[in-house]
């Protein structure tokens, strides 16, 4: 019985194969490899989805996910799907960064994307992406120091490393130009994977008088956000949408919009602006970051802060305003960014 | 299941042959009706969705390399899982001793100078000894204390990923974005031969391990007595077989070999230890075991099927659209109907007993 239905299998896949084959010339076909959390992580593979879907409606084109269990199936699945002539496969994590080279230099001819890494090039056929993490953090430290009531707000990173110094230095700089009295509070616990200790930091923020903490500490911001929640102060989610951990005490989330990332990638194929090599920034003007708003934080923002978004994203454009990366910053500079602003006292004092 | 292979006695050879055959095929055929009725109800043709299921794990080099490399970790907690069933050991951690081993092997892999010729060797009798490790203590708190080994083993498996998930991210992590051990040194690499998998030398070591089991189960005094063990343990006793001492050597030689697919991991596919890297390796494991009925040869061809399955799934979700899900749910039907004859047939034994033997006994005591 197994055989015949073997035999079967064989015939019917043979004409399935030619079947396909004859339609993919219509449409532009996309291939989305997951990172190994799979679809319904409420994180990046769910956002790109998005983007698949809008850009499967505005470009004719046609997607499929495919969800590697783990790591190790990278390669085969980018390998399998460039043997089979997608017009471009779309991944994301850096765990792909490698996997993705190696069928890349087999397949020079296949075109590739890969969202929020590094700012090197990944190769001659594949497009990469930087999100401007520090340009969302500004906006997110502008609306927090519009909405504190206590006039101090506070942040909970991960490590003390530069990565994550990039996110306060952003975040500083927001709320200092918001309002030049906030009081910033800079904090680290240590981890990116306790959330017993990042709501232990948090509170520690929340006694000296912060209602507002941003939390960019990966499985810790958990615990920042269940202190605010304990506390009935704000918490600030990180990466993807968390507004919905502690619905009316997440104020927002600094997303990362890997879904417009995903889908400029589509779109550079439909109209043959793809360009192989290069490494694309996505900052505030390029709707690479966002501050997440959704039911679970709705009103919690007042309008006319919101409002700010839009003229902050005009300035940011024009020039008007540089929002400071920290790794152009050197130890003990006094001012930072255009309009210049005082830095923090972790950068101004630093030898 | 394992009761009336006993009093089997062929009465010609073929039977003998085919008869263990027949439980596995049936499971597999009701999963796949099963299956081809959900796929109708997604709206989707049931054959058009078996046929490039197929396609896509057996047909040309790069598919059917990607069903090995699935495989491959199977082979080792599926031989694992088997063998201590077969010695009537409920040893459900291979998970656990699979994520030890594999941390042994990561660490040796980076942390040791050696040329290739006793780096591997050196990496891959540490796995085997990361998991004998975590299979010590629960057939140590077996035979002391009668504690209950299924229990014992189930919650080694988180304390085993916490323990690994603490050293990768904290003690010896690498730089760098991602929770993993540095990368293994190349002499340590065990070599992989296609662009589109990953499968390497650790398949060949899984495969010729569970031959050499297929040859102690059924050709050596050693796999009688382990079979005896599993059947009637206070026989066993009674027979002259140190039950004790032959328990835990087979938890332990179970929990070396997850150990081993530990390595075949590690050494292999992903080239260092990473955190939480099993999607349940250990688990389909028993799943494996089950399918195969306990026999090592068996197991090489469950593990093939689940592979099969795995690995067309990628194939599958390219072409159809449809989530990798439906194949893990064909796999759970199997899994499903084999508990079910597991369940059925124990219930059977147990009402056929008199009441003197019903009573629990705890034989393994000395």
């Amino acid at each position: 019985m197994l055989k015949s239905i073997l035999k079967l299998g064989a015939a019917a896949a043979f004409a399935a194969a030619l079947l396909s084959s004859g339609a993919a010339q219509a449409k532009l076909r996309v291939a989305m490899i997951t990172s190994e959390s799979g679809l319904g992580d409420r994180s990046f593979n769910d956002m790109m989805v998005e983007g698949m879907k809008r850009a499967e409606k505005d470009f004719d084109a046609e997607y499929v996910v495919v969800q590697p269990r783990a790591v190790s199936e990278f390669q085969s699945a980018i390998a399998r799907a460039a043997a089979q002539g997608f017009d471009i496969i779309v991944g994301s994590s850096f765990d792909m960064i490698k996997p993705m080279q190696e069928v890349a230099k087999a397949f020079p001819d296949q075109k590739f994307g890969l969202v929020d890494v590094g700012p090197d090039p990944l190769g001659p056929n594949i497009v990469s992406t930087v999100t401007k993490d520090w340009e969302g953090s500004f906006l997110v430290g502008w609306i927090a120091a519009k909405t504190t009531k206590t006039g101090k707000i506070g942040f909970v990173g991960g490590k003390d490393i530069p990565i994550i110094h990039r996110f306060f230095v952003g975040y500083y700089y927001g709320a200092k130009m918001a309002n030049p009295a906030t009081e910033v509070f800079e904090s680290y616990s240590g981890t990116f994977t306790d959330p017993a200790a990042g709501k232990e930091y948090t509170l520690a923020l929340i006694n000296q008088g912060s209602d507002i903490n941003f939390a960019v500490a990966g499985a810790t911001s958990a615990g920042v956000i269940d202190a605010a929640k304990e506390t009935k102060t704000f918490a600030i989610g990180v990466d993807s949408n968390q507004n919905y951990m502690a619905p009316g005490n997440v104020l927002t989330s600094m997303v990362k919009r890997v879904d417009n990332q995903a889908y400029d990638m589509v779109k550079s194929v439909s109209d043959g602006t793809f360009k192989g090599g290069e490494v694309k920034y996505y900052g505030l003007a390029e709707d690479g970051v966002a501050a997440a708003m959704d039911d679970n934080n709705k009103g919690l923002i007042a309008d006319a802060v919101l409002a700010d978004v839009d003229t902050l994203k005009a300035k940011i454009l024009s020039g008007e305003i540089v929002v400071p990366n920290y790794f152009d910053l050197t130890p003990g500079q006094k001012e930072m960014g255009t309009p210049p602003m005082a830095t923090p006292p972790s950068v101004a004092n630093a030898k | 299941m394992s009761t009336e292979a006993l009093d089997a006695a062929p009465s010609f050879p073929l039977a003998g042959l085919v008869k263990p055959l027949v439980q596995p095929l049936v499971a597999v055929a009701i999963a796949v009706l099963v299956g081809g009725l959900l796929v109708l109800a997604l709206g989707e043709n049931p054959i058009e969705v078996y046929s490039i299921l197929v396609h896509g794990s057996l047909v040309g080099w790069p598919n059917f390399l990607v069903t090995l490399q699935m495989m491959s970790p199977l082979l080792f907690t599926g031989l694992a899982v088997a063998i201590s069933f077969r010695a009537g050991l409920w040893n459900i951690g291979a998970e656990g001793q699979m994520i030890m081993g594999a941390l042994a092997a990561g660490i040796v892999g980076y942390a040791v100078d050696l040329p290739t010729a006793l780096h591997i060797p050196l990496a891959l009798i540490a796995a085997f000894a990361g998991g004998l490790a975590w299979a010590l203590l629960p057939a140590l708190l077996r035979v002391w204390l009668n504690l209950n080994e299924l229990v014992v083993c189930l919650m080694l498996n988180p304390i085993a990923l916490l323990l690994s998930g603490y050293v990768s991210t904290h003690l010896l992590k690498a730089p760098g974005p991602t929770n993993k051990l540095p990368d293994i040194a190349d002499t340590a690499a065990l070599p992989t031969f296609s662009l589109y998998s990953q499968v390497n030398a650790g398949f060949v070591i899984g495969l010729v391990l569970c031959l050499v089991f297929a040859v102690v189960n059924g050709g050596t005094k050693k796999g009688f007595e382990w079979k005896i063990m599993g059947l009637n343990p206070r026989f066993a006793y009674y027979g002259g077989i140190r039950v004790p001492l032959q328990a835990v050597l087979v938890m332990m030689l179970s929990g070396g070999i997850a150990g081993l697919g530990g390595a075949e991991q590690v050494l292999g596919e992903y080239r260092a230890f990473y955190d939480n890297f099993s999607p349940g390796y250990g688990f389909d494991g028993i799943a494996v075991a089950m399918l195969a009925n306990f026999h090592p040869v068996g197991v090489v061809l469950a593990a093939f099927l689940f592979g099969a399955l795995n690995g067309g799934s990628a194939v599958l979700q390219m072409m159809t659209g449809l989530s990798k899900y439906l194949v893990q749910v064909l796999q759970f039907i199997i899994v499903l109907i084999l508990a079910a004859q597991f369940s059925w047939a124990f219930l059977g034994s147990r009402r056929k007993a008199p009441p003197a033997h019903a009573a629990p006994a705890a034989p393994k005591e000395e």
